[in-house]
């Protein structure tokens, strides 16, 4: 099988779609894979040239403001032209990721690029929208860091000891627990979308989250974002900020004469 | 304050001759960056994005309606990419924190909430499955703007926005 993922983030480095690609590989075994970020010009040829060789394109995106980020637009626009045109066959699979905690925010979002694929004749594969996208980032970076933490604790308990029991290897490794835990549902759903992909089968769209209520997510959440405010040095308070919207001068001087308030943006 | 993006050309939208004298008129038409994806307009210049083009402070406007209307070329049943990207720069509306709105998380609001109508024209040719994506989209969108109502209008030419939008 080759696979096409198409990384679909406005970033250069790091993001949350890439780290999902990144999952996502690893249980591709057995498949050719070409990875090709779809951010610039350059980007955008790159992907549509290899799109006339593959069984299956993923596209690991973002969710902005509900809908495809707006970068994306002209290349599926581009890349509905183009496939209509050569007559392209392959599979489309998306994984849509968003900050919020629900997954299902992602639907309009998913339906989007199944209308793409109506529209160029292409097969939709399945879609995943996964919610807490941001959440499930900090997870994985937590998870190597309470490995070491739960190692070395187990370390000292067995030289103090000699021995080590069950119900202390269990509490020595609670951290590690709930972060998989919290992530369990992201994994499950792109280990069957990877098996999907591997056997170019279709799956339905499936919705999954970081494994928490949603109002635990709430509280979590805010808490993040103060100290993402500290850390990038702002008072919390300077974070509500107002900016007052300012017309351009000409524009206000064609309000006092009572004309329409034109602006080009 | 009053606001209507559209994505028409020039000569189009004036001919259609909208009573347009309370509203701020904002054109998608011209080039301007993409949303990076940085959070800046959350943490680093709160309310404001980086960078330095006309979009920059778009979202106070937005921020700051009763009403917004939406003029944007079907594109997989959501926006066109003009319009897209001025959404995309615009969540400085919001608040990093999250909220409860219509039973779902949503970011909490930076200006006092005013927004009483959110109403979105599609134009372009648009089928019955676009449309349902459609109308679940604006819907999305308006609750995520704090908007009271949302409303989505398909026109099968630009000209009736002329008998619509009076």
């Amino acid at each position: 099988m080759k696979v096409l993922i198409l990384n679909g983030s406005p970033k250069a480095k790091g993001g949350v779609s890439r780290y999902f690609s990144k999952v996502l590989k690893r249980s591709l075994w057995g498949c050719e894979i070409t990875e090709v970020d779809v951010n610039s010009k350059q980007g955008f040829t790159k992907a549509l040239k290899a799109l006339g060789d593959v069984d299956s394109v993923v596209l690991s995106v973002p969710l902005y403001v509900d809908g495809i980020p707006s970068h994306l637009i002209p290349f599926l626009k581009e890349a509905e032209v183009l496939c209509k045109e050569k007559n392209f066959r392959f599979n489309l699979y998306v994984m849509s990721n968003g900050g919020f905690v629900e997954g299902v925010q992602n639907k309009s979002h998913l339906n989007m690029y199944e209308a793409w694929c109506r529209r160029t004749n292409i097969q939709w594969g399945g879609g995943l929208g996964i919610g807490g996208g941001v959440m499930l980032r900090v997870m994985s970076i937590l998870l190597p860091i309470f490995l070491i933490w739960s190692a070395i604790g187990i370390y000292s308990v067995m030289k103090a000891n000699g021995t080590i029991g069950l119900r202390q290897i269990f509490e020595n490794c609670i951290g590690v627990l709930v972060v998989l835990g919290l992530s369990s549902g992201a994994y499950w759903c792109e280990g069957r979308l990877a098996a999907a992909i591997r056997r170019g089968r279709v799956i339905r769209n499936s919705y999954t989250r970081v494994m928490v209520p949603s109002f635990i997510f709430l509280i979590v959440a805010d808490v993040f974002m103060f100290i993402t405010a500290l850390l990038s040095g702002k008072g919390i308070f300077s974070l509500f900020k107002k900016s007052p919207y300012q017309l351009e001068d000409k524009v206000s001087n064609m309000n006092i004469t009572g004309g329409s308030k034109n602006i080009r943006v | 304050m009053k606001v209507i993006i559209h994505d028409l050309k020039d000569e189009e939208f004036e001919k259609l001759n909208l009573k347009t004298q309370d509203y701020i008129i904002i054109s998608a038409r011209d080039k301007a960056a993409p949303c990076q994806g940085c959070f800046g307009c959350w943490f680093k210049s709160p309310g404001k994005c980086f960078m330095k083009d006309k979009l920059q402070n778009l979202g106070a406007a937005l921020g700051e309606s009763e009403e917004v209307i939406v003029i944007s070329e079907n594109c997989y049943g959501g926006y066109s990419e003009g319009v897209k990207r001025i959404f995309d720069r615009s969540i400085s509306t919001s608040l990093p924190f999250f909220t409860y709105r219509n039973r779902r998380i949503h970011h909490c609001l930076r200006y006092k909430n005013k927004l009483l109508s959110f109403k979105v024209f599609f134009y372009g040719d648009i089928g019955e499955f676009e449309r349902s994506i459609a109308k679940e989209f604006v819907e999305a969108n308006g609750s995520n703007n704090g908007a009271k109502r949302s409303q989505v209008v398909f026109l099968s030419n630009v000209q009736e926005l002329k008998e619509v939008l009076k």
